[in-house]
Protein backbone atom coordinates (compact mmCIF):
# COMPACT_ATOMS: atom_id res chain seq x y z
CA UNK A 1 0.00 0.00 0.00
CA UNK A 2 1.54 3.53 -0.93
CA UNK A 3 2.08 5.63 1.73
CA UNK A 4 2.55 9.39 0.23
CA UNK A 5 3.14 12.40 2.97
CA UNK A 6 3.48 15.99 1.93
CA UNK A 7 4.18 18.83 4.10
CA UNK A 8 3.06 17.31 7.19
CA UNK A 9 3.92 19.26 10.22
CA UNK A 10 2.85 18.34 14.18
CA UNK A 11 2.84 20.80 16.80
CA UNK A 12 2.05 19.12 20.43
CA UNK A 13 0.18 20.62 23.44
CA UNK A 14 -0.15 23.54 21.17
CA UNK A 15 -1.83 26.82 22.99
CA UNK A 16 -0.04 25.76 25.62
CA UNK A 17 3.04 26.96 28.03
CA UNK A 18 4.52 23.83 26.79
CA UNK A 19 4.32 24.05 22.66
CA UNK A 20 6.98 22.17 20.97
CA UNK A 21 7.37 21.43 16.99
CA UNK A 22 7.89 17.76 17.23
CA UNK A 23 7.66 17.90 13.24
CA UNK A 24 8.46 20.43 10.58
CA UNK A 25 7.31 19.83 7.70
CA UNK A 26 8.23 16.32 6.40
CA UNK A 27 7.45 15.05 2.96
CA UNK A 28 7.69 11.21 1.87
CA UNK A 29 6.83 9.23 -0.48
CA UNK A 30 6.96 5.15 0.79
CA UNK A 31 5.73 2.70 -2.40
CA UNK A 32 4.10 -0.23 -1.46
CA UNK A 33 6.25 -3.26 -0.10
CA UNK A 34 9.27 -0.83 0.84
CA UNK A 35 11.14 -1.92 3.90
CA UNK A 36 11.94 1.30 5.29
CA UNK A 37 13.84 1.61 8.38
CA UNK A 38 13.78 5.41 10.36
CA UNK A 39 16.37 6.07 12.00
CA UNK A 40 17.32 9.42 14.34
CA UNK A 41 18.22 10.63 17.45
CA UNK A 42 16.02 10.78 19.93
CA UNK A 43 13.74 13.27 20.02
CA UNK A 44 14.06 13.42 16.02
CA UNK A 45 10.19 12.89 15.76
CA UNK A 46 10.63 9.61 14.85
CA UNK A 47 7.53 7.96 17.15
CA UNK A 48 5.54 11.32 16.02
CA UNK A 49 5.71 10.56 12.74
CA UNK A 50 4.46 7.15 12.46
CA UNK A 51 1.53 7.61 14.68
CA UNK A 52 0.85 10.45 12.41
CA UNK A 53 0.28 7.14 9.57
CA UNK A 54 -2.80 5.22 11.65
CA UNK A 55 -4.38 8.32 12.83
CA UNK A 56 -3.50 8.64 16.40
CA UNK A 57 -2.08 11.73 15.71
CA UNK A 58 -3.75 13.94 13.74
CA UNK A 59 -1.24 16.50 10.98
CA UNK A 60 -1.42 20.26 12.50
CA UNK A 61 -0.95 21.05 8.68
CA UNK A 62 0.01 18.68 5.60
CA UNK A 63 -1.47 15.45 4.51
CA UNK A 64 -0.84 11.59 4.66
CA UNK A 65 -2.26 9.40 2.11
CA UNK A 66 -2.36 5.82 2.67
CA UNK A 67 -3.81 3.74 -0.15
CA UNK A 68 -6.69 5.75 -1.32
CA UNK A 69 -7.48 7.33 2.61
CA UNK A 70 -6.36 10.77 2.97
CA UNK A 71 -5.95 12.05 6.72
CA UNK A 72 -5.61 16.34 6.69
CA UNK A 73 -5.40 18.65 9.08
CA UNK A 74 -8.56 18.68 10.55
CA UNK A 75 -10.09 15.78 8.82
CA UNK A 76 -13.03 13.39 9.72
CA UNK A 77 -13.06 11.08 12.20
CA UNK A 78 -14.65 7.98 10.36
CA UNK A 79 -11.73 6.82 8.10
CA UNK A 80 -9.41 6.41 11.50
CA UNK A 81 -10.61 2.97 12.01
CA UNK A 82 -10.03 1.81 8.05
CA UNK A 83 -6.68 3.66 8.76
CA UNK A 84 -6.43 1.68 11.85
CA UNK A 85 -7.28 -1.87 9.86
CA UNK A 86 -4.56 -1.17 7.21
CA UNK A 87 -1.56 0.14 9.82
CA UNK A 88 -0.93 -2.04 12.57
CA UNK A 89 1.45 -0.73 14.58
CA UNK A 90 4.15 -2.64 17.06
CA UNK A 91 4.81 -0.47 19.95
CA UNK A 92 7.80 -0.16 22.12
CA UNK A 93 7.43 -2.66 24.87
CA UNK A 94 4.03 -3.78 23.47
CA UNK A 95 3.65 -6.56 26.22
CA UNK A 96 2.56 -3.45 28.13
CA UNK A 97 -0.91 -3.52 26.33
CA UNK A 98 -1.43 -7.13 27.19
CA UNK A 99 -4.84 -7.30 29.06
CA UNK A 100 -6.89 -9.63 28.90
CA UNK A 101 -7.37 -13.05 30.69
CA UNK A 102 -5.78 -15.46 28.43
CA UNK A 103 -3.33 -15.00 25.37
CA UNK A 104 -5.54 -16.15 23.11
CA UNK A 105 -8.86 -13.45 23.78
CA UNK A 106 -5.56 -11.14 23.96
CA UNK A 107 -4.76 -11.97 20.63
CA UNK A 108 -8.18 -12.09 19.46
CA UNK A 109 -9.03 -8.41 20.97
CA UNK A 110 -7.67 -6.53 17.57
CA UNK A 111 -9.10 -8.71 15.00
CA UNK A 112 -12.63 -8.57 16.65
CA UNK A 113 -12.51 -5.17 17.26
CA UNK A 114 -12.14 -4.75 13.35
CA UNK A 115 -15.71 -6.92 13.17
CA UNK A 116 -13.77 -10.24 12.38
CA UNK A 117 -16.18 -12.57 13.50
CA UNK A 118 -15.13 -15.35 16.87
CA UNK A 119 -14.50 -18.03 14.91
CA UNK A 120 -11.94 -15.98 11.84
CA UNK A 121 -10.62 -14.45 15.08
CA UNK A 122 -9.46 -17.85 17.15
CA UNK A 123 -7.66 -18.79 13.60
CA UNK A 124 -5.92 -16.11 13.62
CA UNK A 125 -4.55 -16.05 17.31
CA UNK A 126 -3.85 -20.07 16.64
CA UNK A 127 -2.06 -19.30 13.02
CA UNK A 128 -0.57 -15.69 14.60
CA UNK A 129 1.20 -17.30 17.55
CA UNK A 130 2.78 -20.16 15.68
CA UNK A 131 4.45 -17.94 13.48
CA UNK A 132 5.80 -15.70 16.45
CA UNK A 133 6.83 -18.85 17.38
CA UNK A 134 5.33 -20.17 20.46
CA UNK A 135 4.05 -23.36 21.07
CA UNK A 136 -0.20 -23.22 20.70
CA UNK A 137 -0.42 -24.09 24.65
CA UNK A 138 0.31 -20.55 25.84
CA UNK A 139 -2.90 -19.83 23.95
CA UNK A 140 -4.71 -20.76 27.14
CA UNK A 141 -2.59 -19.52 29.68
CA UNK A 142 -2.81 -15.90 31.24
CA UNK A 143 -0.18 -13.56 29.56
CA UNK A 144 0.72 -12.24 32.88
CA UNK A 145 2.19 -15.81 33.50
CA UNK A 146 4.43 -15.79 30.59
CA UNK A 147 8.42 -14.48 30.29
CA UNK A 148 9.40 -11.13 28.99
CA UNK A 149 10.12 -12.35 26.03
CA UNK A 150 6.71 -14.04 25.14
CA UNK A 151 4.82 -11.82 26.55
CA UNK A 152 6.54 -9.00 23.57
CA UNK A 153 6.05 -12.24 21.18
CA UNK A 154 1.83 -12.43 22.03
CA UNK A 155 1.37 -8.74 21.75
CA UNK A 156 3.56 -8.95 18.69
CA UNK A 157 1.60 -11.62 17.54
CA UNK A 158 -1.66 -9.27 18.96
CA UNK A 159 -1.17 -6.84 16.12
CA UNK A 160 -0.35 -9.75 13.40
CA UNK A 161 -3.84 -10.77 13.66
CA UNK A 162 -4.94 -7.63 12.33
CA UNK A 163 -3.68 -8.33 9.12
CA UNK A 164 -2.61 -5.34 8.30
CA UNK A 165 -1.29 -4.10 5.11
CA UNK A 166 0.74 -1.98 6.73
CA UNK A 167 3.59 -2.39 9.92
CA UNK A 168 5.11 -0.55 11.54
CA UNK A 169 7.83 -1.52 14.54
CA UNK A 170 8.78 1.26 16.94
CA UNK A 171 12.11 -0.79 17.80
CA UNK A 172 10.68 -3.95 18.36
CA UNK A 173 13.71 -5.62 20.06
CA UNK A 174 14.44 -3.03 22.63
CA UNK A 175 15.47 -4.73 25.85
CA UNK A 176 15.44 -8.41 24.32
CA UNK A 177 18.75 -10.51 23.97
CA UNK A 178 20.96 -10.73 20.70
CA UNK A 179 18.93 -14.23 19.76
CA UNK A 180 16.08 -12.96 20.33
CA UNK A 181 16.62 -9.77 18.80
CA UNK A 182 17.63 -11.68 15.99
CA UNK A 183 14.18 -13.89 15.71
CA UNK A 184 11.96 -11.11 15.91
CA UNK A 185 14.32 -9.21 13.31
CA UNK A 186 13.73 -12.23 10.99
CA UNK A 187 10.46 -12.90 11.85
CA UNK A 188 9.51 -9.13 10.26
CA UNK A 189 11.35 -9.75 7.89
CA UNK A 190 10.49 -12.85 6.48
CA UNK A 191 6.87 -11.58 6.92
CA UNK A 192 7.32 -8.43 4.75
CA UNK A 193 8.49 -10.85 2.27
CA UNK A 194 5.85 -13.24 2.31
CA UNK A 195 2.68 -11.02 2.67
CA UNK A 196 3.61 -8.55 0.28
CA UNK A 197 3.46 -6.13 3.02
CA UNK A 198 5.24 -2.82 3.87
CA UNK A 199 6.85 -2.46 6.57
CA UNK A 200 8.12 0.60 8.40
CA UNK A 201 10.95 0.32 11.14
CA UNK A 202 12.06 2.54 13.82
CA UNK A 203 15.42 1.97 15.61
CA UNK A 204 18.52 2.58 17.17
CA UNK A 205 20.58 -0.04 15.76
CA UNK A 206 22.20 1.10 12.40
CA UNK A 207 22.85 -2.42 12.22
CA UNK A 208 19.74 -3.60 12.06
CA UNK A 209 18.73 -0.78 10.16
CA UNK A 210 21.61 -1.91 7.29
CA UNK A 211 20.39 -5.12 7.44
CA UNK A 212 16.66 -5.74 7.19
CA UNK A 213 15.51 -2.36 5.62
CA UNK A 214 15.90 -1.35 1.68
CA UNK A 215 15.71 1.91 2.29
CA UNK A 216 16.47 4.17 5.26
CA UNK A 217 14.91 7.40 6.60
CA UNK A 218 17.19 9.58 8.67
CA UNK A 219 15.37 12.33 10.98
CA UNK A 220 16.97 15.06 12.60
CA UNK A 221 14.71 17.71 14.70
CA UNK A 222 11.47 17.01 13.53
CA UNK A 223 12.48 16.88 9.74
CA UNK A 224 13.93 14.66 6.91
CA UNK A 225 17.86 14.63 7.00
CA UNK A 226 18.77 11.54 4.65
CA UNK A 227 17.20 9.43 2.61
CA UNK A 228 18.37 6.42 0.74
CA UNK A 229 19.41 2.55 0.37
CA UNK A 230 21.54 1.21 3.36
CA UNK A 231 24.52 1.42 1.12
CA UNK A 232 23.92 5.31 0.16
CA UNK A 233 22.91 5.99 3.71
CA UNK A 234 26.07 4.78 5.19
CA UNK A 235 28.26 6.01 2.95
CA UNK A 236 27.68 9.25 4.25
CA UNK A 237 29.36 8.90 7.91
CA UNK A 238 30.05 12.11 8.36
CA UNK A 239 26.76 13.86 7.64
CA UNK A 240 25.24 10.64 10.07
CA UNK A 241 28.10 11.30 12.74
CA UNK A 242 27.18 15.41 12.76
CA UNK A 243 23.69 14.16 14.20
CA UNK A 244 24.74 11.62 16.50
CA UNK A 245 24.34 8.64 14.22
CA UNK A 246 27.08 6.42 13.05
CA UNK A 247 27.65 3.71 10.08
CA UNK A 248 26.88 0.38 11.15
CA UNK A 249 30.23 -1.84 12.75
CA UNK A 250 30.59 -3.97 9.96
CA UNK A 251 31.28 -0.85 8.13
CA UNK A 252 33.20 0.77 10.63
CA UNK A 253 35.50 -2.63 10.66
CA UNK A 254 35.76 -1.91 7.25
CA UNK A 255 36.75 1.46 7.18
CA UNK A 256 39.39 0.97 9.32
CA UNK A 257 40.98 -2.32 7.73
CA UNK A 258 41.16 0.41 4.30
CA UNK A 259 42.81 2.56 6.38
CA UNK A 260 45.84 0.24 7.58
CA UNK A 261 46.04 -1.35 4.09
CA UNK A 262 45.35 1.79 1.64
CA UNK A 263 43.09 -0.51 -0.50
CA UNK A 264 39.21 0.84 -1.09
CA UNK A 265 36.66 -1.79 -0.26
CA UNK A 266 33.20 -2.04 -0.87
CA UNK A 267 31.41 -0.43 1.94
CA UNK A 268 27.62 -1.89 1.21
CA UNK A 269 28.58 -5.19 3.28
CA UNK A 270 26.38 -5.26 6.34
CA UNK A 271 26.62 -8.83 7.44
CA UNK A 272 29.62 -10.64 9.46
CA UNK A 273 29.68 -12.78 6.56
CA UNK A 274 29.81 -10.33 3.89
CA UNK A 275 32.30 -8.02 5.92
CA UNK A 276 34.64 -11.21 6.21
CA UNK A 277 34.02 -12.33 2.61
CA UNK A 278 34.78 -8.66 1.35
CA UNK A 279 38.44 -8.56 3.31
CA UNK A 280 39.67 -12.13 2.38
CA UNK A 281 38.96 -10.58 -1.55
CA UNK A 282 42.05 -8.76 -0.01
CA UNK A 283 43.54 -11.62 1.00
CA UNK A 284 42.69 -13.68 -2.02
CA UNK A 285 44.66 -11.69 -4.05
CA UNK A 286 47.40 -13.99 -2.07
CA UNK A 287 45.71 -16.89 -1.97
CA UNK A 288 45.07 -17.28 1.46
CA UNK A 289 41.57 -17.64 3.24
CA UNK A 290 40.78 -16.55 6.90
CA UNK B 1 -7.59 14.47 25.41
CA UNK B 2 -5.43 14.25 28.25
CA UNK B 3 -3.53 17.67 27.48
CA UNK B 4 -6.23 19.16 29.21
CA UNK B 5 -5.40 18.50 32.79
CA UNK B 6 -3.65 21.23 34.66
CA UNK B 7 -3.68 20.17 38.29
CA UNK B 8 -0.57 18.77 39.15
CA UNK B 9 1.10 20.06 36.52
CA UNK B 10 4.14 22.64 37.30
CA UNK B 11 5.16 25.55 34.77
CA UNK B 12 9.05 26.37 35.42
CA UNK B 13 9.23 30.00 35.92
CA UNK B 14 10.60 33.11 38.06
CA UNK B 15 7.21 35.13 39.19
CA UNK B 16 6.91 35.99 42.50
CA UNK B 17 4.68 33.52 43.30
CA UNK B 18 7.37 31.08 42.17
CA UNK B 19 9.74 32.69 44.41
CA UNK B 20 7.48 32.67 47.71
CA UNK B 21 8.14 29.86 50.59
CA UNK B 22 5.97 27.02 49.79
CA UNK B 23 4.98 27.47 53.42
CA UNK B 24 3.31 30.94 52.81
CA UNK B 25 1.84 29.76 49.70
CA UNK B 26 -0.24 26.75 51.26
CA UNK B 27 -1.04 28.91 54.30
CA UNK B 28 -2.45 31.17 51.65
CA UNK B 29 -4.27 28.70 49.83
CA UNK B 30 -5.87 27.37 53.61
CA UNK B 31 -7.06 31.01 54.50
CA UNK B 32 -8.24 31.96 50.65
CA UNK B 33 -10.56 28.46 51.30
CA UNK B 34 -11.75 30.20 54.09
CA UNK B 35 -12.19 33.39 52.70
CA UNK B 36 -14.15 32.30 49.75
CA UNK B 37 -16.66 31.21 52.10
CA UNK B 38 -17.28 35.16 53.73
CA UNK B 39 -18.30 36.54 50.23
CA UNK B 40 -21.90 36.83 49.88
CA UNK B 41 -22.68 39.53 47.63
CA UNK B 42 -21.97 40.75 44.17
CA UNK B 43 -19.21 43.00 45.60
CA UNK B 44 -17.38 40.75 47.73
CA UNK B 45 -17.61 38.49 44.94
CA UNK B 46 -16.00 41.00 42.75
CA UNK B 47 -13.11 41.82 45.24
CA UNK B 48 -12.34 37.75 45.20
CA UNK B 49 -12.38 37.94 41.81
CA UNK B 50 -10.20 41.03 41.08
CA UNK B 51 -7.57 38.85 43.37
CA UNK B 52 -7.67 35.60 41.46
CA UNK B 53 -7.00 37.56 38.27
CA UNK B 54 -3.99 39.11 40.09
CA UNK B 55 -2.61 36.34 41.65
CA UNK B 56 -2.84 34.48 38.03
CA UNK B 57 -1.12 37.77 36.77
CA UNK B 58 1.65 37.35 39.24
CA UNK B 59 2.17 34.02 38.26
CA UNK B 60 2.65 34.83 34.76
CA UNK B 61 0.77 31.74 33.91
CA UNK B 62 -0.86 32.57 30.82
CA UNK B 63 -4.98 33.53 31.27
CA UNK B 64 -5.51 30.71 28.04
CA UNK B 65 -3.49 27.95 29.60
CA UNK B 66 -5.50 28.66 33.08
CA UNK B 67 -9.06 28.83 31.04
CA UNK B 68 -8.21 25.36 29.46
CA UNK B 69 -7.04 23.94 32.75
CA UNK B 70 -10.76 24.87 34.05
CA UNK B 71 -12.11 23.27 31.21
CA UNK B 72 -12.76 19.69 32.80
CA UNK B 73 -14.88 21.36 35.85
CA UNK B 74 -17.32 23.31 33.21
CA UNK B 75 -19.72 20.23 34.14
CA UNK B 76 -19.39 20.79 37.47
CA UNK B 77 -19.79 24.54 37.41
CA UNK B 78 -23.03 24.00 35.10
CA UNK B 79 -24.26 21.46 37.32
CA UNK B 80 -24.20 23.48 40.05
CA UNK B 81 -25.41 26.10 38.49
CA UNK B 82 -28.98 24.46 37.55
CA UNK B 83 -29.35 23.00 40.18
CA UNK B 84 -29.47 26.11 42.21
CA UNK B 85 -31.92 27.72 39.67
CA UNK B 86 -34.15 25.09 39.84
CA UNK B 87 -33.69 24.60 43.76
CA UNK B 88 -33.71 28.11 45.26
CA UNK B 89 -37.23 29.76 45.60
CA UNK B 90 -36.30 33.12 46.75
CA UNK B 91 -36.45 36.54 45.88
CA UNK B 92 -38.80 37.33 42.72
CA UNK B 93 -39.74 35.30 39.78
CA UNK B 94 -37.69 36.23 36.29
CA UNK B 95 -39.05 33.90 34.20
CA UNK B 96 -41.89 31.82 34.28
CA UNK B 97 -42.70 28.54 31.99
CA UNK B 98 -45.41 27.51 34.32
CA UNK B 99 -44.51 24.15 35.14
CA UNK B 100 -40.75 25.74 36.10
CA UNK B 101 -40.16 29.20 37.95
CA UNK B 102 -37.15 30.66 37.91
CA UNK B 103 -36.21 33.31 40.86
CA UNK B 104 -33.69 36.02 40.90
CA UNK B 105 -32.47 34.41 43.67
CA UNK B 106 -31.89 30.97 42.63
CA UNK B 107 -30.23 32.48 39.77
CA UNK B 108 -27.67 34.83 42.32
CA UNK B 109 -27.67 31.75 44.17
CA UNK B 110 -26.34 29.65 41.46
CA UNK B 111 -23.80 32.37 40.14
CA UNK B 112 -22.37 33.03 43.31
CA UNK B 113 -21.46 29.19 44.04
CA UNK B 114 -20.25 28.71 40.62
CA UNK B 115 -17.82 31.54 41.14
CA UNK B 116 -16.87 29.92 44.66
CA UNK B 117 -16.16 27.09 42.97
CA UNK B 118 -14.08 28.67 39.99
CA UNK B 119 -11.81 30.71 42.47
CA UNK B 120 -11.02 27.72 44.18
CA UNK B 121 -9.76 25.83 41.42
CA UNK B 122 -7.84 28.70 40.04
CA UNK B 123 -6.14 29.66 43.23
CA UNK B 124 -5.14 25.80 44.32
CA UNK B 125 -4.57 25.40 40.62
CA UNK B 126 -1.43 28.03 41.20
CA UNK B 127 -0.49 26.39 44.07
CA UNK B 128 0.83 23.17 41.52
CA UNK B 129 1.35 25.71 38.80
CA UNK B 130 4.18 27.43 40.24
CA UNK B 131 5.43 25.26 43.53
CA UNK B 132 7.50 21.90 43.00
CA UNK B 133 5.81 18.88 43.92
CA UNK B 134 8.99 18.74 46.33
CA UNK B 135 8.24 22.07 47.68
CA UNK B 136 5.06 21.67 48.24
CA UNK B 137 5.68 18.72 50.32
CA UNK B 138 8.93 20.09 52.33
CA UNK B 139 6.66 22.55 53.26
CA UNK B 140 3.67 20.30 54.19
CA UNK B 141 6.29 18.59 56.33
CA UNK B 142 7.01 21.82 57.33
CA UNK B 143 4.08 22.81 58.54
CA UNK B 144 2.41 19.27 60.31
CA UNK B 145 5.84 18.54 62.10
CA UNK B 146 4.32 19.97 65.53
CA UNK B 147 1.62 16.44 64.87
CA UNK B 148 4.68 14.26 65.06
CA UNK B 149 4.25 14.83 68.88
CA UNK B 150 1.00 12.82 68.57
CA UNK B 151 2.47 10.23 66.85
CA UNK B 152 1.27 11.29 63.75
CA UNK B 153 3.57 9.92 60.75
CA UNK B 154 3.89 12.92 58.87
CA UNK B 155 6.95 12.28 57.25
CA UNK B 156 5.69 9.15 55.73
CA UNK B 157 2.57 11.37 54.72
CA UNK B 158 4.90 13.68 53.25
CA UNK B 159 6.22 11.32 51.12
CA UNK B 160 3.63 9.28 50.05
CA UNK B 161 2.41 12.92 48.99
CA UNK B 162 5.26 13.57 46.87
CA UNK B 163 5.15 10.17 45.90
CA UNK B 164 1.76 10.56 44.45
CA UNK B 165 2.80 14.42 42.97
CA UNK B 166 5.90 12.78 40.77
CA UNK B 167 3.79 10.38 39.65
CA UNK B 168 0.77 12.24 38.23
CA UNK B 169 2.31 13.02 34.81
CA UNK B 170 3.99 9.38 34.50
CA UNK B 171 0.33 7.99 34.91
CA UNK B 172 -0.92 10.19 32.56
CA UNK B 173 1.43 9.29 30.03
CA UNK B 174 0.93 5.78 30.87
CA UNK B 175 -2.32 6.10 30.34
CA UNK B 176 -2.39 8.08 26.57
CA UNK B 177 0.47 5.28 25.83
CA UNK B 178 -1.78 2.23 26.56
CA UNK B 179 -4.35 3.85 25.41
CA UNK B 180 -2.65 4.60 21.73
CA UNK B 181 -1.64 1.30 21.77
CA UNK B 182 -5.47 -0.57 21.93
CA UNK B 183 -6.62 2.12 19.66
CA UNK B 184 -4.35 1.53 17.08
CA UNK B 185 -5.72 -2.62 17.76
CA UNK B 186 -9.25 -0.55 17.06
CA UNK B 187 -10.57 0.20 20.34
CA UNK B 188 -12.26 2.83 21.06
CA UNK B 189 -13.20 4.90 24.08
CA UNK B 190 -14.73 8.24 23.15
CA UNK B 191 -17.89 6.83 20.90
CA UNK B 192 -20.75 4.34 21.59
CA UNK B 193 -23.22 3.26 24.02
CA UNK B 194 -22.43 4.03 27.67
CA UNK B 195 -22.46 0.36 28.13
CA UNK B 196 -19.75 -0.70 25.78
CA UNK B 197 -17.57 2.20 26.87
CA UNK B 198 -17.47 1.06 30.32
CA UNK B 199 -16.04 -2.42 28.64
CA UNK B 200 -13.61 -0.41 26.21
CA UNK B 201 -11.70 1.08 29.62
CA UNK B 202 -10.61 -2.65 30.44
CA UNK B 203 -7.83 -2.53 27.86
CA UNK B 204 -6.68 0.66 29.23
CA UNK B 205 -7.38 -0.40 33.45
CA UNK B 206 -5.72 -3.95 33.69
CA UNK B 207 -2.34 -2.92 32.37
CA UNK B 208 -2.24 0.38 33.91
CA UNK B 209 -2.68 -1.04 37.24
CA UNK B 210 -0.05 -3.95 36.59
CA UNK B 211 2.41 -0.96 35.50
CA UNK B 212 1.80 0.82 38.62
CA UNK B 213 2.22 -2.14 40.84
CA UNK B 214 5.47 -3.04 39.29
CA UNK B 215 6.62 0.70 39.55
CA UNK B 216 5.85 0.64 43.17
CA UNK B 217 7.90 -2.05 43.65
CA UNK B 218 10.93 -0.74 41.19
CA UNK B 219 10.46 2.74 43.79
CA UNK B 220 10.37 0.89 47.43
CA UNK B 221 13.59 -1.46 45.63
CA UNK B 222 15.64 1.68 44.72
CA UNK B 223 14.86 3.47 47.82
CA UNK B 224 16.07 0.47 49.78
CA UNK B 225 19.56 0.38 47.35
CA UNK B 226 20.03 4.25 48.54
CA UNK B 227 19.83 3.46 52.22
CA UNK B 228 16.53 5.19 52.49
CA UNK B 229 15.18 4.43 56.07
CA UNK B 230 12.80 7.00 57.21
CA UNK B 231 12.46 10.45 58.42
CA UNK B 232 14.38 10.27 61.74
CA UNK B 233 17.65 12.22 61.70
CA UNK B 234 17.02 13.11 58.09
CA UNK B 235 18.75 16.16 56.83
CA UNK B 236 17.74 18.21 53.89
CA UNK B 237 19.28 19.19 50.60
CA UNK B 238 17.50 22.61 50.44
CA UNK B 239 16.71 24.68 53.24
CA UNK B 240 13.34 26.40 52.98
CA UNK B 241 13.64 30.17 53.33
CA UNK B 242 10.86 32.01 55.34
CA UNK B 243 11.23 36.04 53.76
CA UNK B 244 9.55 39.11 54.14
CA UNK B 245 7.45 39.14 50.69
CA UNK B 246 6.28 35.53 52.59
CA UNK B 247 4.62 37.51 55.51
CA UNK B 248 3.28 40.02 53.93
CA UNK B 249 1.38 37.80 51.44
CA UNK B 250 -0.02 36.51 54.16
CA UNK B 251 -0.42 39.71 55.35
CA UNK B 252 -2.55 40.73 52.36
CA UNK B 253 -4.86 37.96 52.44
CA UNK B 254 -5.73 38.98 56.14
CA UNK B 255 -6.84 42.53 55.10
CA UNK B 256 -8.65 40.75 52.09
CA UNK B 257 -10.09 38.47 54.89
CA UNK B 258 -11.22 42.12 56.53
CA UNK B 259 -12.49 43.92 53.84
CA UNK B 260 -15.14 40.75 53.22
CA UNK B 261 -15.87 40.90 56.76
CA UNK B 262 -16.84 44.04 56.44
CA UNK B 263 -18.66 44.44 53.16
CA UNK B 264 -20.52 40.92 53.22
CA UNK B 265 -23.80 41.31 53.73
CA UNK B 266 -24.97 41.08 57.29
CA UNK B 267 -28.43 39.24 58.69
Amino acid sequence: MDIKISGLTHRYKAGTPFERLALHDVSLSIPSGTFLAVIGHTGSGKSTLIQHLNGLLKPSEGTIKVGDLTIAAGGKKKQLKALRKRVGIVFQYPEHQLFDETVEKDVMFGPMNFGQSEEAARAAAHEMIKLVGLPVEVLQKSPFDLSGGQMRRVAIAGVLAMEPDVLILDEPTAGLDPRGRKEIMDLFRTLHDQRNMTTILVTHSMEDAAYYADRILVMEKGSTYLEGTPAEIFAKREELQAVGLDVPETVQFLLRWQGKTGKPAEMSSFTIEDTAKAISADFGKGGSTC
Amino acid sequence: MLDNVIIGQYIPGTSVLHKMDPRAKLLGIFVFIFVVFLANNWLTYGILGVFAVAAILLSQVSLRYMYKGLKPIFFIVIFTFVLHILMTKQGEVVYDLGWLKIYNGGVKQGVFISLRLVYLVLVTSLLTLTTTPIDITDGLEYLLAPFKKIKLPVHEFALMMSISLRFIPTLLQETEKIMKAQMARGAEFTAGPIKERVKAFVPLLVPLFISSFKRAEDLALAMEARGYRGGEGRTRLRVLHWRFRDTGALLLLVILAAVLVVLRTHG
